[in-house]
């Protein structure tokens, strides 16, 4: 159980900080293009800051929403398991997607299409950051304890 | 030793407290209408008769006091979701000549239901009927959000009209272009005709009703007698500005800011760059401005020339001293009344403050005599 716990924690700071990486890279990406001073001090201030900020400083906490939606969805993959006879870590990664593409698509739907989290008001953030779910959920899966890995067996 | 200093202290207290009677302003505040639905602004249309635009879609008199239980006919039909609805009532200079009034509010797109825009028309005021309704300006392009949309009209001493357009929150980006209406402040002649000098008629690309650009959700605008616009408008978490409008001017939204993003994410590390505005004030954490008076009125002589701008959070009014175009302080009045979505001047110089929300209400400020 804590083994399980510990894993899942590192999901979710996976799924977090690729949530930051990619609002990160995106303002940067228009900044640069608009010609303002984009300089490496400025690109790594600002990751830093929005792993912490999205992490801790928001009006809404990004951290528990992911927190929520990947506890939602590997514990359906968890059930899924059960009789479904694909692997682990497959099975997990299309649960952390999932989970992402309920934030970043679904939710803003009860938000009159506001996009909460700024990066993801493209197609390319959308998919970026069902990507980064995915890659959480993979590891969730490749590191759980007990049961078998269909991959592996 | 020990008594010269007591004695400095007890001077020092005895000037404080003179001072401070010095500076008081006496005034006493009364709920006169309550009942309101999202109401969002406020016009004077003469002593006895103001009306009342709700998000909602109603326009409503009142009427020495009383609300109008019937809303004016003709209004146009609103999106009311989100920030959207009926925001601005706003009366033509020569209103008691030709009767126009203009109204700004979120409309549903005709063709495309789930896309809408900003939209000022004006009409013909006949009785509790508004009439021969024609729309003067719809933003471009049209968006999907139902958020940050300004709305604010005023118009100049020239006669024009300016509107805040807000960068619809999804689009913040497109504040910086001039292709588009998102964060602008627009300036269009009363008919929605362009005027001759607007400052982006010659550039290529660029609509020619823009007169400002760089902006993010505009709610407060006003226009002095000696032709300085004041605008305020929302920040994300913190950075909320009040700005000096000139035209052509980039006001730096999103590319400059003193807020981080709701999520807690940085949108641009930057507070400052060349051929980007200041604003002359800015408050962090956000105070949520949502509608800006020049006072000009007798009631509150101590008072006239000062800007009013009235608070969403935690819901107040900020009394801004002026010097000029500089902020010399800042006080901060009526804190009782929770979340105020407008302020406005009656005829008589007494202040009209209207509460936000579904049961809106509409606080009087008079002098003490």
């Amino acid at each position: 159980m804590f083994r399980t716990s510990a894993v899942f924690l590192i999901s979710v700071l996976i799924a977090m900080s690729c949530v930051a990486l990619q609002t990160s890279v995106s303002n940067l990406l228009w900044l640069d293009s608009i010609n303002m001073p984009v300089t490496l001090s400025v690109i790594i201030s600002m990751l830093m800051s929005d792993l912490v900020g999205m992490s801790a400083a928001g009006a809404y906490p990004i951290i528990v929403v992911v927190f929520a939606g990947l506890l939602i969805a590997f514990i359906v993959a968890y059930f899924l398991s059960k009789w479904m006879n694909t692997g682990r870590r497959v099975l997990y990664a299309l649960a952390g997607g999932t989970a992402l593409f309920a934030i970043v698509v679904l939710m803003p739907l009860a938000f009159y299409n506001l996009d909460l989290i700024a990066g993801a008001r493209t197609l390319w953030g959308k998919l970026c950051l069902i990507l980064g779910g995915a890659i959480a959920g993979y590891y969730f899966g490749a590191h759980l304890s007990g049961g078998h890995d269909n991959e592996e067996a | 030793m020990k008594k010269l200093n007591r004695a400095a202290l007890l001077a020092s207290l005895l000037f404080c407290c003179l001072f401070a009677h010095g500076s008081e302003t006496n005034y006493q505040t009364e709920i006169i209408v309550e009942g309101l639905d999202n109401p969002w602004s406020l016009a004077f249309v003469s002593d006895r008769e103001w009306l009342v635009a709700e998000r909602s879609g109603s326009l409503r008199f009142i009427t020495d006091g009383v609300l109008n239980p019937d809303p004016v006919d003709g209004v146009p039909e609103v999106l009311f979701a989100g920030q959207g609805g009926l925001a601005e009532v706003l009366l033509h200079p020569k209103f008691s000549e030709n009767k126009l009034i203009y109204l700004s509010f979120a409309g549903a797109d005709g063709e495309q239901k789930k896309l809408n825009r900003l939209v000022v028309v004006r009409g013909q005021l006949e009785g509790n009927s508004l009439v021969s309704v024609e729309t003067i300006f719809g933003s471009e392009p049209l968006r999907k959000t139902a958020a940050h949309y300004g709305a604010r009209i005023r118009f100049m001493e020239d006669g024009t009209l300016l509107i805040t357009s807000g960068d619809g929150f999804n689009y913040r980006e497109k504040a910086q272009t001039l292709d588009n209406h998102f964060g602008k402040i627009i300036r269009i002649n009363d008919d929605g005709s362009i005027p001759k000098d607007n400052p982006f008629l010659d550039t290529p690309g660029a609509l020619p009703e823009i007169w400002s650009f760089g902006h993010r959700n505009p709610q407060g605008l006003v226009v002095a007698s000696n032709g300085t616009v004041f605008e305020n408008e929302h920040g994300p978490m913190g950075g909320d500005e009040l700005n000096i409008i000139e035209p052509g001017k980039n006001y730096g939204w999103p590319a400059i800011t003193y807020g981080v993003d709701y999520s807690g994410a940085i949108i641009s590390p930057f507070t400052e760059q060349p051929g980007m505005e200041q604003p002359i004030k800015y408050w962090v954490p956000s105070i949520a401005p949502s509608s800006m008076l020049l006072y000009r009125g007798n009631m509150f002589p101590q008072w006239q020339g000062d800007l009013f701008i009235s608070a969403l959070v935690p819901g107040d009014v900020r009394r801004l001293e002026m010097d000029g175009q500089t902020v010399k302080s800042e006080d901060i009045l009526w804190a009782e009344f929770g979340r105020i979505r407008h302020i406005g001047e009656a005829l008589d110089g007494s202040l009209i403050l209207v509460t936000d929300g579904s049961e809106g209400k509409l606080v009087r400020v008079t002098a003490i005599e």
